[in-house]
């Protein structure tokens, strides 16, 4: 009890008070501020990014993986962790070597004219990496667990294979996808080593909120960064509360099912 | 004809033997038919190419006189109940049922309607707003039925339907089944492996083992004129003899019985004997020897008492082992106790010559 | 098709890029960037850190486990969400908070420092802030084990007459040690590549509060692009061996 009390309570009351402490009305002066309000779309912007693409992508791995049979399966399994093993500076140190200065992408983007290294495809990319496993991670279970007999169920009843996983085998996995969205949103939402190395660190532009943070700590601008910490903060705690809802709502049906 | 199925042949995954061997059958419109046979012996395989889940490698498929083997399962029309029932999860008691019709572009009135109609039929009318998860098994069983007849199939297919349910259940369900089929006269195949089940249900069972069919007919004839010796074990019997023919007569151990047509002398046999067609005459102490050759002595080795029945195990002077079944008052009669020797003759015994090549 | 491809492009072209780029000069040089006195100190470094993080949360974690399966009390409901709070938070997030907290500011720090004990911007900050970090990994790794342990085990140890102290040890732990192995295993993994965090309570001293993963962003901020890589395919292979080592052992069905 002590032991998480100390280690979780007290440093987050400390920052609330950081935060807080010129009262609430020099709160909002600070969000209202263009670099903050920036770097706080630019967050949304790539969270928004990594949910879509990770939550179709993601689900049509997991499919694959669960439904079916080929070689090389388990590797691609053990593919799908690479992400959480990797340090996210390494992250970012690949798509450096990718599409940086001399990078082995570089010549085909140049000529395409896209900037991808120091712009917001490379802070997509590297958003989208960290958090890859977690829809393949939380949907492969309750495909298992699922079954196929629902959907053959419902072509016997005349449905066609869209119709079935629009109105099955969808409201099946909602739950296991619903988690593995919101486990996608915090970590995009606090993703920084590898964003950091990739975005171009221009206030206004290419800052996400973690990179403002970072970067308001070392012009000591401490207001700025409490204030933007501390709404980070705030948004990774009311996930954290919608995970438990999810969590129960999955839990309560699996259990009555037996 | 409701349902012919011509040689279907369906080879397992990988090559190597036949889930399902040759398999051909007629059912006719408004049949009520058994697929009877061991697990693995090929019958759910055969029901789910009759659906569609499941393509044969050979044969084909015709329902109501179509040719369907090449149709998919969408369009066959049919309706299937999954041994686990298979019900939408996320679906109350009311969607599950009016899936099908909901799906073909019906009106809310019209699906209203006709689910009411089922729902009264399976006697869940009050259950209609309740989650699958929150039925016993016997009422996710009956929802799972009025989904499937929902959409008006021609065909209805059920896959070990009785199978996970306790023995009260099972027997309610099993009537019920029957009477619905009296009423709506759909053709009907459900696959078991409990023959008693088979037996009492259908108007006709297809016997099955390795993928091929041993035997069709009706539950009389499957019962009393068993067509091979593997219906004759599987379908109600317990006692096994064997044996070999002598002098016209089938000698089993201290037992004869007549001969199979066409056996010569030398020929092994092997008899089945279901425990009711073991005439037990008497204890040998109180009962004089009749000069009949075919009466035998044995040993009662063990007595168990279920219920009105008495269970008595003997063993022959051969040392083959031989059950009867008697009432108890007939036990209390004859003074049977054990450690015993009794005479005993057998009425009835479904002979079938070895065969040495399986 | 696409699910596959996807993946491949993801996560294999990275791993790949990332070996080509750490060997493209050769091995000797890839030594000698690893070898720099910098660079070793930083290896050192976080490779102490993350044992001793890994140790404690080994110990931590198991014990919050027990206390959240075994015991029921006001506020263990919330306790249990509180546990994914590290998950959640942004890990630079949870360094500023540390230094909010310990910081040369801060009562707390000041503190410790009248104590002649220096956290921020030393390695007790590193290791406080690995352990919030990786908190859950352990605790939810356990937790599982132990409800389905369900109590009956210990209950035939008792009635056998052992103790609850001797219950514990020869019982209970033995039952969940895979499970602690495969989360401390898992805490330490995470923990060599953890940056947000560190790169605020640390202070990055070069030879002495410098971590491998601060020491890459070091080398990308001055232009070495090479020995970034050199250094991110070391911690990449650690706790690659490290996640092999725990779904193998997973897959043995040692928990």
């Amino acid at each position: 009890m002590l032991y998480v009390g100390a280690l979780v309570l007290l440093p987050v009351a400390s920052l609330l008070r950081g935060a807080l402490g010129g009262g609430l009305r020099a709160f909002a002066e600070v969000l209202a501020r263009p670099d903050v309000l920036s770097a706080l779309v630019m967050t949304a912007k790539l969270t928004a990014f990594a949910v879509v693409v990770n939550g179709t992508l993601g689900t049509a791995l997991a499919f694959v993986l669960v439904r079916d049979r080929f070689v090389g399966k388990r590797l691609m399994n053990a593919l799908v962790d690479v992400p959480f093993a990797l340090s996210p500076v390494a992250v970012g140190v690949v798509l450096l070597s990718l599409f940086g200065k001399g990078g082995l992408l570089r010549p085909i983007t140049d000529a395409l004219g896209v900037e991808v290294a120091f712009a917001w495809p490379a802070m997509a990319m590297a958003t989208a990496f960290v958090t890859l496993p977690f829809v393949v991670r939380e949907v492969g279970p309750v495909l298992e667990e699922m079954g196929t007999d629902q959907e053959l169920a419902a072509y016997t009843l005349g449905a066609s294979p869209f119709v079935t996983f629009v109105r099955v085998t969808l409201p099946g996995i909602r739950w296991g996808l619903a988690y593995g969205a919101t486990l996608t949103m915090a970590r995009a939402i606090g993703e920084f080593g590898a964003v950091l190395l990739v975005s171009g660190g221009v206030a206004g532009q290419t800052e996400t909120a973690t990179v403002f943070v970072y970067r308001a700590l070392e012009d000591r601008d401490d207001r700025g960064a409490y204030v933007v910490a501390t709404v980070l903060a705030l948004a990774s705690i009311g996930l954290l509360l919608l995970l438990d809802v999810v969590r129960k709502k999955r839990g309560s049906r699996a259990e009555a099912e037996g | 004809m409701g349902i012919v199925a011509r040689d279907l042949v369906k080879r397992f995954p990988g090559g190597s033997g036949r889930a399902v061997d040759a398999v051909s059958f007629e059912i006719g419109a408004g049949e009520l038919v058994a697929l009877l046979g061991p697990s693995g012996g090929g019958k759910t395989t055969v029901l789910r190419i009759l659906a569609g889940l499941e393509s044969p490698d050979e044969g084909r498929v015709l329902l109501r006189g179509v040719d369907m083997t090449d149709v998919r399962v969408q369009e066959r029309n049919i309706g299937f109940v999954f041994q686990s029932y298979a019900l939408f999860r996320h679906m109350t008691v009311r969607e599950n049922v009016g899936f099908g019709l909901e799906i073909r572009g019906k009106t809310r009135a019209e699906v209203d309607s006709v689910v009411s109609e089922l729902l009264a039929l399976v006697r869940l009318a009050e259950l209609g707003e309740r989650y699958p998860h929150e039925l016993s098994g016997g009422q996710r069983q009956r929802v799972a039925l009025a989904r499937a007849l929902a959409p008006g199939p021609s065909v209805l297919l059920l896959d070990e339907p009785f199978g996970a349910l306790d023995a009260k259940v099972r027997l309610e369900l099993r009537e019920w089944l029957r009477r619905l089929h009296e009423e709506r006269a759909i053709t009907t195949v459900f696959v078991t492996h409990d023959q008693e089940e088979a037996l009492s249900v259908a108007d006709r069972v297809i016997v099955m083992n390795r993928g091929k069919v041993e035997q069709i007919g009706t539950p009389e004839e499957i019962y009393d004129r068993p067509a091979t010796a593997f219906v004759a074990g599987f379908v109600g019997s317990i006692n096994e003899l064997e044996g070999e023919v002598r002098g016209g007569r089938a000698a089993l151990g201290s037992l004869a019985v007549h001969a199979p047509p066409g056996a010569g002398d030398g020929t092994s046999v092997r008899a089945f004997v279901r425990p009711h067609d073991v005439e037990l005459v008497g204890v040998t102490s109180r009962v004089e020897k009749r000069s009949s050759v075919e009466v035998a002595t044995a040993r009662v080795e063990r007595l168990v008492r279920i219920g009105w029945m008495v269970r008595i195990e003997l063993k022959l002077e051969d040392d083959q082992p031989l059950t009867v079944e008697l009432t108890k008052d007939r036990v209390a009669e004859l003074g049977l106790a054990e450690g015993e020797e009794v005479f005993v003759n057998l009425r009835d015994a479904k002979l079938f010559v070895q065969d040495y090549s399986i | 098709m696409a699910a596959g491809t996807y993946l491949l492009l993801m996560v294999a072209l990275p791993v790949a890029t990332l070996a080509r780029e750490g060997l493209s000069k050769g091995l000797a040089e890839l030594g000698r960037a690893l070898f720099h006195p910098v660079a070793r100190a930083a290896v050192l470094l976080t490779l102490e850190t993350a044992l001793v993080m890994a140790a404690v949360n080994a110990v931590m974690g198991t014990l919050i486990a027990y206390v959240l399966v075994r015991y029921r009390f006001p506020g263990r409901k919330l306790l249990d969400v509180l546990i994914d709070l590290p998950f959640a938070i942004p890990t630079l997030v949870t360094g500023m908070m540390i230094v909010t907290l310990l910081g040369p500011h801060a009562a707390l720090g000041q503190l410790f420092e009248a104590a002649g004990l220096r956290v921020v911007y030393a390695p007790p900050a590193i290791i406080l802030s690995l352990l919030f970090v990786t908190l859950p990994l352990v605790v939810r790794t356990v937790q599982p084990v132990l409800m389905e342990l369900d109590g009956a085990d210990e209950e035939a140890a008792y009635t056998l007459g052992a103790s609850e102290w001797t219950t514990f040890r020869r019982v209970t732990l033995p039952a969940i040690t895979p499970a602690i192995v495969s989360g401390a295993l898992q805490s330490f993994a995470r923990a060599l590549g953890e940056f947000g965090s560190v790169v605020v309570v640390a202070g990055n001293i070069p030879r002495r509060t410098l971590t491998a993963a601060v020491h890459v962003f070091g080398e990308v901020e001055s232009g070495d692009v090479h020995a970034a890589s050199a250094m991110s395919l070391v911690l990449v292979t650690i706790s690659f061996c490290v996640v092999l080592v725990v779904s193998a052992r997973q897959r043995g069905g040692h928990g």
